[in-house]
């Protein structure tokens, strides 16, 4: 930047300087989260104020905040590398998003678990982290229990750890939930745990659940609408719940999954034809088994929480827009809050490389360019997750 | 009751210049909108904070947001074209008309060009260093310069 410092200097002293209320408020919440991060320098009351809850929920509300953005995470098991990859788009149609190399991060990645107002959660290696973006601030939580090498090497046994995130907007609350299971790979499960931690709470630590109803095996990612986590589990052969965790009460409650005559939904739920989505605020199963060779996508609704009743819908895509599921496979992956919904290649990154968007609402299947992806050395397959964020940039901090 | 495209209103800045409005633009700026409802709108309405060359130029955005409003919510051609307007009418202005257009937009209450406002100098100093920061806002370092080392650390990634 060309800086004429002495003038402007002179012409400081001359003009009425800005109301420092008006500085704070409405200059700075028009700033990029980057710009904001160094800005807590200027002062410790700059500092405080863009660390604020207030200031956050200013900066969110500004209407010329840009449009949402993509995360990627890319990653090779033979080299061991992992990187986030941040993309915007390149248009205002929004069919093409271009990596943002200012923002590829290296040396993270992993499994994406949520969206989480902002805040990526995901596993590296075996740790759950909670990464904020906008402000890159990372929280690595160690896991309530070490996997013993012993349970690791029995052929007949497995051990599963699992990770959910939520929030409670009423409260303002974080926590993650642990589910750690031990399952016979034959007979089921045998037995498992649950495990709570709350974030941004100083000294916070995993508190064991105890007693906790019916042994279970989680399957599929989870999510948070409205203040509850809800994760899919198995309890034995084919026999699924959703289990709920109402975030403020702490309270655990199991919802069994629809049963339809004979063929209602499949009698095993797999990750690549399942997965849990926000449809509307309500917690959906979604069936995609047919979406390859009809097009159709079978919804589940949990219409009543309460009463535990669900509702089936079908979407059936455009004939014409049959191609962009049949020649390749995709998976259906999250929503976004104007009903949405990604489907990204299970196969994993083979460029060139694009996501597909449905409008449920309007039945439109369309194609998202996926581009500036660096260029990845090994010849290894590559693995990847997707991530879509409505809401581009949060400021909150989490306090550990 | 006239209307408000034929109803005319004197808007006069503290150096003494007067503008001819209509009743439409007078309303762009809800201050004035307030004096008109309460009907104490006189032949002339002072405005003791906004110099002359200043008012000029807040009627001249007023009047270019009426007469080029966007048809409705649907009308992205018609916002696209106010949008390319607002730019080129922000490059005409240095630094110290672009805080002087925030005061009197705040003071008059024009959301629309607050916001426009804000967002040229947010866009000035985006890429500024806090020392920079705080020679154009005149702000004071209260960091001691191990307070202030930590968290340029903890921030690292934002001074590349």
């Amino acid at each position: 930047m060309c800086l004429s410092s002495s003038p402007r200097k002179r012409g400081i002293k001359k003009r009425n300087p800005i109301p420092i209320d008006l500085v704070m408020e409405e200059i700075l919440a028009r700033l990029p989260a980057k710009s904001l991060m160094r800005f807590k320098c200027v002062s410790k009351l700059w500092s405080s104020h863009i660390m604020s809850r207030h200031f956050n929920n200013l900066f969110l509300t500004v209407p010329s905040r840009p449009r949402p953005r993509l995360y990627m995470t890319l990653g090779d098991h033979k080299a061991q590398e992992s990187v986030i990859l941040s993309l915007a788009p390149d248009t205002t149609t929004l069919s093409t998003f271009v990596v943002d190399h200012g923002l590829t991060i290296p040396e993270q990645g992993g499994y994406i678990l949520q969206n989480l107002n902002g805040f990526m959660c995901h596993t590296y290696g075996k740790q759950p982290r909670i990464f904020n973006p906008a402000t890159r601030q990372l929280v690595t939580l160690t896991p309530p229990v070490e996997v013993e090498e012993e349970e690791e090497e029995d052929w007949t046994r497995d051990f599963s750890v699992r990770y959910y995130c939520g929030h409670d907007p009423i409260n303002d609350q974080y926590k993650v939930i642990c589910s750690t299971s031990v399952f016979f790979k034959f007979w089921g499960v045998l037995r498992s745990e649950l495990w709570v931690f709350v974030l941004n709470c100083r000294g916070s630590s995993w508190k064991k659940v105890p007693d906790f109803f019916p042994h279970h095996l989680p399957s599929l990612q989870g999510l948070c609408i409205d203040g509850v986590i809800y994760y899919l589990a198995l309890i034995a052969t084919h026999d699924y719940i959703i289990v709920t965790f109402h975030i403020a009460s702490e309270e655990f409650k199991s919802i069994q999954v629809p049963h339809k005559e004979g063929e209602l939904l499949p009698r095993t739920l797999t990750n690549r034809n399942h997965n849990l989505i926000d449809y509307g605020g309500k917690l959906t199963i979604v069936d995609q088994t047919k979406l390859g060779d009809e097009g159709m996508l079978d919804l589940w609704v949990l219409e009543d929480a309460t009463n535990k009743e669900w509702s089936r819908k079908t979407l059936v895509l455009q004939p014409s827009q049959l191609h962009l599921v049949n020649s390749l496979s995709f998976k259906v992956k999250c929503t976004t809050q104007n009903g949405k919904l990604f489907l990204i290649p299970p196969e994993g990154f083979l460029p060139p490389f694009h996501v597909l968007c449905y409008d449920m609402q309007s039945n439109d299947m369309s194609k998202i360019e996926i581009k500036g992806v660096p260029n990845w050395s090994s010849e290894d397959k590559v693995d990847f997750d997707f991530m879509f964020m409505d809401q581009s940039e949060s400021l909150i901090h989490l306090e550990t | 009751m006239a209307s408000s495209s034929t109803n005319k209103f004197v808007l006069k800045s503290n150096d003494d210049v007067s503008f001819e409005v209509t009743e439409a633009v007078a309303r762009e700026f809800q201050v004035i909108a307030h004096i008109i409802d309460d009907d104490c709108a006189k032949k002339a309405i002072p405005l003791s904070n906004v110099t002359g060359e200043i008012l000029s130029k807040m009627i001249e955005y007023g009047k270019k947001h009426i007469e080029e409003a966007p048809v409705d919510e649907e009308d992205e051609e018609g916002k696209k074209k106010l949008q390319i307007w607002d730019e080129e009418f922000m490059k005409q202005f240095n630094m110290e008309i672009v805080f002087q257009l925030i005061l009197a937009s705040n003071y008059l209450n024009n959301k629309g060009l607050l916001d426009l406002t804000c967002c040229t100098v947010a866009d000035h100093i985006k890429d500024m260093t806090p020392d920079e920061v705080r020679t154009l806002f005149n702000v004071k370092n209260d960091y001691t310069t191990e307070e202030e080392e930590e968290i340029r650390k903890e921030n690292s990634w934002a001074f590349e």
